[in-house]
């Protein structure tokens, strides 16, 4: 027998949590085939369905619903973030699924993850005593006995900006993945980079963006195919067999080569 | 589980098993224009309004919609809204089969909604993934054009947009 809890705020959100050991937070519950045996939803707490816009960044709280997000408007969003969450199921699905449950949802990442890694946002866990603040970076889960309180995202409107959807159209299966790719210029050389994988696994190293950074531009062709060697190395380091298909693997470096494209 | 809602204008409590979909508790006491469809949340047969905002019951269980307002199409027809998106599809030859009602006809409430007028690719955005089982694209999508002109200008200059449409 299944049960959901319901709280009206924070507070009861936390003493929920801390009456019952095993109870998992859900968001909508859009993509859930089967709901967890206990759970509490953040749907509907006004709390955690706030979205504030400051100069440099966006606060969303993890109830917020994707057609929320995309209320804010277009110019108001990084576009990769906005196509992103457009390429989401259908509106009728949008209204309901939030920013918390594409985040947290264990196992296959879902369509945000690459966008908002590729943003450098950052998360913020709160529990009855401490709050910490973890880059989606290293986000694993939300450890026990906290929550997902706050989202920032660092508003950024590079010069190339390019979102790819891998995959099915409508479903998440194991051949869905997305990718980003951000590269700012100036003065003729490359200043920013930075590409984002996730789907089976997550993949994004500033060491390999590091690499790239500072070539100049137009880029040439052998240019394109060493950047290509570096990023092909990169992801095997961190992909496996048993993780990603060939096909996932070659559209990844179809994507990351257009991308270089773009700046020759 | 005993979940309250206002379900169309009517504050009641729903008994089902929590993670039961609102779509069958809603088809059980009787509300038919909920239908099952695709049970994937793509095709819009089961759609409601909750909160004002058109969702897919077939993907949400009941146990997180707590003290919600639910709006099913049965109800919605005695709004000017409903009055507004039917004239509009009449106007552009649109008959529902009735399997597609409410997916077609909240997808347009909710683009009625906005204060500015939709663009045809923010329309066609909102509709592409509903059920095509009795209209194509484009006339749903000028159907929801025309039920937008009733609204900003009346019924008479919808008409005659109705006939440049065509």
């Amino acid at each position: 027998m299944k049960s959901i809890l319901f709280a009206k705020n924070i507070q009861e959100l936390f003493f929920q949590l801390k009456s019952n050991q095993e109870l998992t937070v859900v968001g909508g519950c859009t993509q859930l085939d089967e709901l967890p045996g206990k759970s509490i939803s953040t749907y509907g707490i006004p709390d955690l369905s706030h979205i504030t816009r400051h100069e440099r960044f966006l606060e969303i709280g993890p109830g917020a619903t994707l057609a929320q997000i995309l209320s804010i408007g277009q110019s108001h969003l990084p576009a990769i973030l906005y196509e992103a969450i457009l390429s989401v199921a259908n509106p009728i699905i949008r209204n309901m699924a939030t920013i918390g449950g594409n985040i947290c949802t264990e196992g296959h990442k879902r369509t945000l993850f690459a966008p908002l890694l590729a943003l450098d946002t950052k998360l913020e866990l709160r529990s009855q005593t401490e709050t910490r603040i973890e880059p989606l970076q290293t986000f694993k889960k939300v450890p026990d006995g906290f929550i997902l309180s706050n989202i920032r995202i660092p508003l950024s409107y590079p010069e190339v900006s390019i979102f790819r959807r891998i995959g099915p159209e409508h479903t998440i299966t194991q051949h869905s993945a997305s990718f980003v790719f951000l590269g700012d210029t100036e003065r003729n050389s490359l200043v920013d980079v930075k590409l984002a994988f996730a789907g089976p696994f997550v993949f994004r190293s500033k060491n390999l963006e590091n690499m790239i950074i500072g070539h100049r531009l137009p880029l040439t062709k052998k240019d394109i195919d060493e950047i290509q060697l570096m990023v092909e190395a990169e992801f095997q380091k961190a992909s496996t067999d048993q993780m990603i298909s060939d096909v996932v693997r070659q559209q990844f470096l179809n994507l990351t080569r257009y991308s270089f494209e773009q700046l020759t | 589980m005993n979940v309250p809602v206002t379900l169309n204008g009517n504050k009641t409590i729903l008994e089902a098993p929590a993670d039961e979909t609102l779509m069958s508790v809603l088809r059980r006491i009787g509300c038919s224009s909920v239908k099952c469809g695709c049970g994937q949340g793509m095709c819009g047969s089961c759609t409601v309004l909750l909160n004002d905002n058109p969702v897919a019951t077939c993907k949400i269980p009941l146990g997180i919609i707590q003290n919600a307002d639910i709006v099913t199409l049965e109800y919605f027809e005695r709004t000017k809204e409903y009055t507004m998106i039917m004239k509009g599809f009449e106007l552009a030859g649109i008959k529902l089969c009735g399997l597609c009602d409410s997916g077609k006809i909240f997808s347009a409430y909710q683009l009625l909604k906005l204060s500015k007028i939709p663009s045809r690719e923010e329309i066609s955005e909102q509709v592409r993934s509903l059920a095509p089982c009795c209209t194509d694209m484009n006339t749903l999508i000028n159907g929801i054009i025309l039920a937008i002109e009733i609204r900003d200008k009346g019924v008479e200059r919808a008409s005659r947009k109705a006939e440049r449409l065509k």
